[in-house]
């Protein structure tokens, strides 16, 4: 706990005081945040999203009554996710973009520098971003103008199968932060867990693709770091970074992570968890409701910390609703927007899709989460450990590059035991130099 | 003389649709790539100048080079496997066998199947921990293979689905080939005692030597442009392990934001497919001049 | 000598059409038998729903309705511009003739990706994404049609021509009513390669369609891929409904696939 705890996290996202984002005090200050405008809309809008089941349903709810409220249509197109990129690209190119857009906060940066973003500053008065949590609202801005509305974040723990675990005897999880395995006594588990159960992978880690910056959690449990205090330089040059990368990558050699879940292809380990081929895997809090609907009776599961080494670390996730440049009907888009942030509509589509809210009055609500409310405490939990470090490399514009820097270098280190690891930082360090350059 | 106006303005005619497509769609484009290749480009916002940068860039790129390399080992090893397979497909299928007809139908039907449902139906196949692939190899006593996290096996993967796709076209054309041996040669070659792999290695291979020729081109055609394939099974990975020109130029276009750089990416493919074609048609010439 | 050739083509076509085999037992296979090792090579349960489910989910039938439509236009117009092109090419003096006919050859050697972003370009300053136009205006330039009806009509001989000609028809009229009519194995082989390209076509139309509306059935498939998830049963099933066209096309026109294919000289 000692390097990353935290404090570290508190101080990252500016939370004031002890109170913090978990312990903020509510504020009944209704400018900030708050519908400052109320009146009726016509015309209608476009959000373009992806979304599971449970997202799908929270953003068409919040549609329909946007509409009972307000009287603008909003119209809600789901993407996949893997595409929804290029396909808002495409539309940007030919100036058809939708209104809205839901993005990761890394990708918030690029798209206004590229002037594909409206500057709502007009539309939300000054006081509007001291509602959210300073890191996620400094994350939906550029040059100092908001672009956007910071929506939810999400955070990474270890979701396990109780059965597997019965089965190795396995009997007690960590129960606390302070107890969380180390990495060595996670090692141990995973161990046992394979020698238990044949023909299952004990573990897999979730840093596929848009995802692979996940692996920064390995990292800064290693007490590595990704960029120096400014920003301005990878810091990947260490002793720490090669432990964090022969961890890693002994647990595949060693046979304790699932073989054909690797960084750039779209095999997510949280589809095979529900089959019982994959005994622990590190997943989202929003994974929740997929996992309750796929897992049903078949096996109880449960979650826990993430393990910890120098210290304990784990991941900014989550996304930004921004509204584009060329929106057709930008009060719509602006009010839509700042709708979708008011505290009861946030803490809806949180406790709908299980994610953790950004809003200061909400740091401190106890949420009626809908699926396997007993699980998202651990989430909360496990929140107060992202490094700061890691949140502020991972709202700045070269995220998206550093992420893809890791996609391209990760698996020929992973799946090859003879792949040098001074080489791999080389070309990590190589490939964040260049996103940084970008 | 009215009769050659006549022809002519026949011809321009005729041509002319194909003419207008062609310009528009193809002229002009490859013409503004060279000229996107020359500027740095997001899709969206301003184009910015410079020049012969992208070129440098991808001189000192060390995945263009592994992409260049994977390119090059894919069609080493599918074109020849694909066009080998075939041949023998069409060998075995030229003469009467009962249901022949619906062999043949059998043996072409992966290649009507879109790069896409391949992809699909393969993934099935290869998944390593449910797929099929590696449950036979293990009731057959053999090792798993991990096909999507050793890049050689997934090279091996993408190689596989592409053959399967690739055998039915060679053996349909082959089949056209042999058609086209007449049978009185056959029947002198009998006379004078050749038969079976002589007959084949004197009389059939060398008479079909123009349709191979063909074969080699169109498929190293098609090898440098495959993606649909690779885009469902493999993403290009693991890493850079099946990533091929192609799927680095969308890459950087389309996922990167790097459309100037892409550009420049497919200029150096297009004169690497041209170069090759040339080369080909040269060594053809040379061989039949030598005939 | 007649057994061991027919044992080894059916044994090749045994292992050939297992993919084809597996994708139909997947496709009536529930989520729990897949995950369930080992699979069974026979089906245990049928679950026929997985054929029609998806298609209440998802717009499965306009998907299918845009393919066609696409296939279905961009054959048609396809196959008219390359056989007046190349009969044209083959047969009629013109000027710069050798010259366009190479420049044209020489974009087969171009792979679409490369110049995708261009004609992309175009597509949008035509006022054209996401229409089905989009999809098919740049992909009529199609050489390797082209340079197969030159073949083939390169092999009609010229005597044939002229002795219509002297009957006092002009070039058009010879070319409609004396090599029209001699074009069948051509036009077979022109339409199962054309179909096949249109419908199997998948980078394109991922582009140039952006309302999941307006997909083809091959992007919607890459859609389904990532909405299915690990629920293989019904993303096998649509799999197989997206080939099965072709299949229905190809197996129409296959008899006249060699004979064509044998007289388009590409051999």
């Amino acid at each position: 706990m000692s390097a990353v705890g935290r404090r570290t996290f508190l101080k990252a996202v500016g939370a004031a005081g002890a109170a913090g984002w978990l312990g903020a005090c509510s504020s009944d200050d209704d400018s900030g945040g708050g519908a400052s405008t109320s009146g009726p809309l016509s015309g209608s809008a476009t959000f373009t999203t992806w979304a599971n089941d449970q997202e799908a349903a929270a953003f068409k709810k919040l549609a329909a009554d946007f509409k009972a409220a307000r009287g603008a249509d909003i119209k809600i197109e789901v993407l996949p996710y893997d595409q929804i990129r290029t396909v808002v690209d495409r539309r940007l190119q030919a100036n058809e973009a939708p209104d809205l857009f839901r993005v990761s906060y890394t990708d918030v940066g690029s798209y206004a520098e590229n002037g594909a973003l409206a500057d709502l500053s007009d539309h939300f008065g000054d006081s509007f971003g001291d509602a959210f949590l300073p890191a996620l609202w400094s994350a939906v801005q550029s040059d100092g103008k908001p672009f956007g509305v910071p929506h939810h974040t999400d955070t990474s723990a270890l979701v396990y199968n109780k059965a597997h675990f019965a089965k190795a005897g396995i009997t007690s999880v960590p129960s606390s932060l302070d107890q969380a395995w180390t990495w060595e006594q996670f090692t141990d588990v995973l161990r046992k867990l394979k020698a238990a159960n044949p023909g299952v992978s004990p573990f897999a880690f979730n840093y596929q693709l848009f995802g692979a910056y996940r692996w920064f959690n390995t990292l800064y449990q290693a007490g590595g770091t990704l960029l120096d205090d400014a920003l301005e330089n990878p810091a990947l040059d260490s002793a720490q970074t090669r432990k964090a990368l022969e961890f890693t990558r002994s647990l595949y050699t060693e046979g304790l992570h699932a073989p054909s879940v690797l960084v750039k292809r779209p095999t997510y380990p949280d589809e095979i968890f529900p089959t019982q081929k994959i005994s622990m895997i590190q997943a989202g809090d929003f994974l929740i409701p997929s996992l309750d609907a796929a897992i049903k009776d078949k096996f109880e599961w449960g979650v826990t910390y993430l393990m910890r080494d120098a210290g304990a670390a784990t991941d900014l996730g989550g996304n930004a609703v921004v509204v584009t440049d060329g929106a057709k009907n930008l009060d719509v888009a602006a009010e839509f927007a700042k709708f979708l942030v008011t505290k009861e509509n946030m803490q809806a589509f949180c406790e709908r899709t299980t994610v953790l809210p950004v809003r200061k009055d909400l740091a401190d609500a106890k949420l009626a989460y809908a699926a396997r409310p007993d699980l998202m405490p651990v989430f909360q939990q496990q929140a107060t450990t992202m490094p700061e470090g890691l949140v502020k490399a991972a709202t700045s514009r070269a995220f998206a590059g550093i992420n893809q820097a890791l996609v391209d270098t990760m698996d020929q280190y992973l799946s090859n035991p003879s792949a040098g690891t001074d080489d791999t930082v080389r070309a990590l360090t190589d490939g964040v130099q260049k996103a940084l350059k970008a | 003389m009215a009769g050659r106006r006549a022809e002519a303005w026949a011809g321009v005619v005729l041509t002319s649709p194909a003419l207008l497509v062609f310009t528009v769609f193809m002229f002009v484009p490859i013409a503004l790539t060279f000229w996107y290749s020359l500027h740095r480009y997001s899709g969206f916002g301003r184009m910015r100048w410079l020049g012969l940068e992208n070129y440098r860039t991808i001189a000192d790129d060390p995945t263009f080079w592994t992409a260049l390399r994977n390119t090059a080992v894919f069609t080493a090893v599918s074109v020849p496997l694909s066009i080998a397979l075939g041949l023998g497909a069409a060998l075995l299928l030229n003469r009467w066998m009962p249901a022949r007809g619906l062999l043949r139908a059998l043996v072409y039907v992966p290649v009507v199947i879109s790069g896409v449902a391949a992809g699909v139906i393969f993934l099935r196949l290869f998944d390593p921990v449910t797929g099929i692939g590696n449950q036979l190899l293990t009731q057959a006593g053999l090792p798993e293979i991990n096909w999507q996290g050793n890049g050689a096996a997934a090279m091996v993967s993408v190689i596989a689905v592409t053959t399967w796709q690739g055998i039915g076209f060679g053996m349909v054309v082959y089949l056209a080939g042999l058609q086209g041996i007449p049978r009185e040669i056959y029947e002198a070659a009998a006379v004078d005692g050749a038969a079976g792999w002589r007959r084949f290695r004197r009389i059939t291979w060398p008479l079909l030597a123009p349709t191979t020729f063909f074969l080699v081109v169109y498929s190293i055609i098609t090898s440098f442009q495959v993606f649909d394939v690779v885009y469902v099974l493999t993403r290009g990975g693991p890493g850079t392990s099946t990533t091929f020109l192609v799927q680095y130029a969308y890459d950087q276009g389309f996922n990167q934001r790097r459309q100037g750089y892409a550009a420049a990416i497919g200029m150096i493919l297009y004169v690497i497919v041209l170069a090759l074609t040339i080369v080909q048609w040269r060594l053809r010439q040379r061989r039949d001049a030598s005939l | 000598m007649t057994r061991i050739r027919v044992a080894l083509a059916v044994a090749g076509v045994l292992v050939l059409m297992f993919p084809i085999y597996w994708m139909l037992r997947v496709s009536v296979a529930g989520t729990d038998e897949l995950s369930t090792l080992p699979v069974a090579l026979w089906p245990r349960e049928w679950h026929l729903e997985n054929f029609v489910e998806p298609w209440r989910q998802y717009p499965f039938l306009r998907w299918l309705g845009n393919s066609v439509v696409i296939a279905v236009v961009s054959v048609v117009a396809t196959v008219g511009i390359n056989l007046c092109a190349g009969y044209a090419f083959a047969k009629l003096r013109f000027p710069g003739r050798d010259l366009l006919f190479l420049l044209i050859i020489s974009t087969l050697m171009v792979p679409i990706q490369v110049i995708m972003v261009p004609q992309f370009q175009l597509v949008i300053d035509l006022n054209l994404l996401d229409s089905l136009g989009g999809v098919i205006l740049p992909r009529l330039a199609e050489a390797f049609g082209l340079f197969m009806a030159r073949q083939f009509f390169l092999s009609i001989p010229d005597e044939l021509l002229e002795a219509a000609r002297c009957d006092g028809a002009g070039h058009l009229r010879t070319f409609r009513s004396v090599v029209l009519p001699l074009s069948g194995p051509l036009i077979a082989v022109l339409v199962i390669f054309t179909f096949m390209w249109r419908w199997n076509e998948f980078v394109w139309p991922l582009i140039v369609l952006t309302d999941s509306d307006s997909y083809t059935l091959p992007v919607g498939l890459q859609f389904l891929i990532q909405q299915f998830g690990s629920n293989f049963g019904p993303l096998l099933a649509m799999s197989f409904l997206s080939i099965l066209p072709m299949l229905v096309v190809f197996a129409v026109f296959q008899r006249y696939f060699v004979e064509g294919i044998a007289r388009t000289g590409i051999r």
